[in-house]
C-alpha cells in the first residue's frame, strides 16, 4: 500500500498539469510561462503597441492586462470592459477548428442565425458582426504567433503583422466606417507572407 | 495472500484510470455531437476556419454584409 499511494499521487499530479493557459501578444491573458525568469522586461513600460507586441512575442506576458484593441474603448459596438471579456470568452474557440471554431465565433459574438447575410438584418446585427470579426481577426493572429513560435516567421514580421492587426481590430471595435477597415485590412494583406497560408 | 493484494491494487488502479480517462472526454464528445450534420441545423451553413486563408475570407465576407 504504502508503495501504491505515491505512484497514484504522481499519475493524478501529471494528469492535472496538462491544463494551459491561453492567451495573447496584443495583451490580455497570459498565455504560458516562459521556463526561466531571466531579466524579463515588463512590456507594458513600453510607448508604443508594436514594442510591447514584440516584447511579448520574445518574453512572454508576464502579467494579465487589458487588449490592446480593448483600451480606452467606448463606443456602440462595446467598452473596454466588455471587450476584455469578450477576449477571455473566446479563449476556448481558438482550442477548436473548422466549422466548430466558426460555430464557437458565432456564439460568442451572440449570432442568432449561422450565416452574417442572416444575422446582419437582425436587432443588433451590426454588433454581432463585427464581434464575430474581432473573434476572426484574433484567429489571425494566432496563426501569425504560431509561425513566429515555430520559427517560420522572424520576430520583426511577426510583431509588424499583429500591430496592423490590432489596428484592424481597433477599428471594427471602434465602429469606423467599413471603408476605413478594408484600407487597413488591405495593408496587412500587402504584408501578408505568401507562404503562410 | 500477497498475490490476492497485489491484484486488488492492480484492478484499484484500473478502475481509478479509466475513471480520470472518462472524466477528461465528455465536454469533447459534447462538442463533437452538437454539430454533427442534422437536418434542422446543416453544419454547411459554417465556415471551414483551417487556414489563414478561409479566415481572411470570412472577414471579407463579414465586412461585405456590413457595408
Amino acid at each position: 500500500m504504502k508503495k501504491i499511494i505515491p505512484i497514484l499521487i504522481v499519475i493524478l499530479f501529471s494528469l492535472s498539469i496538462l491544463v494551459i493557459a491561453k492567451g495573447g501578444s496584443s495583451g490580455g491573458y497570459v498565455k504560458k510561462e516562459t521556463p526561466v525568469e531571466v531579466a524579463r522586461p515588463d512590456c507594458e513600460s513600453f510607448s508604443l503597441i508594436i514594442e510591447r507586441i514584440k516584447c511579448r512575442l520574445e518574453f512572454g506576458q508576464k502579467y494579465e492586462t487589458t487588449p490592446e484593441p480593448c483600451r480606452n474603448l467606448n463606443s456602440p459596438v462595446n467598452n473596454e470592459q466588455g471587450c476584455t471579456k469578450l477576449y477571455k470568452d473566446s479563449l476556448p474557440c481558438y482550442e477548436l477548428s473548422g466549422t466548430n471554431k466558426d460555430q464557437c465565433f458565432k456564439n460568442l459574438a451572440g449570432f442568432s442565425k449561422t450565416t452574417v447575410r442572416e444575422e446582419i438584418s437582425t436587432p443588433d446585427g451590426n454588433k454581432k458582426v463585427r464581434l464575430y470579426l474581432v473573434a476572426l481577426l484574433y484567429d489571425l493572429e494566432e496563426i501569425v504567433e504560431d509561425a513566429q513560435r515555430e520559427e517560420k516567421m522572424d520576430l520583426d514580421l511577426a510583431a509588424e503583422l499583429i500591430d496592423s492587426i490590432v489596428v484592424v481590430k481597433s477599428k471594427v471595435l471602434q465602429n469606423k466606417p467599413v471603408s476605413e477597415v478594408r484600407a487597413s485590412l488591405k495593408n496587412l494583406k500587402d504584408k501578408w507572407p505568401k507562404e503562410l497560408k | 495472500m500477497a498475490k490476492r493484494i497485489k491484484i486488488r491494487y492492480l484492478v484499484l488502479i484500473t478502475i481509478l484510470l479509466s475513471l480520470l480517462v472518462s472524466c477528461t472526454q465528455p465536454a469533447e464528445i459534447i462538442s463533437e455531437s452538437e454539430v454533427l450534420p442534422t437536418e434542422e441545423s446543416p453544419s454547411t451553413e459554417y465556415k471551414e476556419l483551417q487556414t489563414a486563408e478561409d479566415t481572411l475570407k470570412a472577414i471579407d465576407e463579414a465586412l461585405e454584409s456590413l457595408e
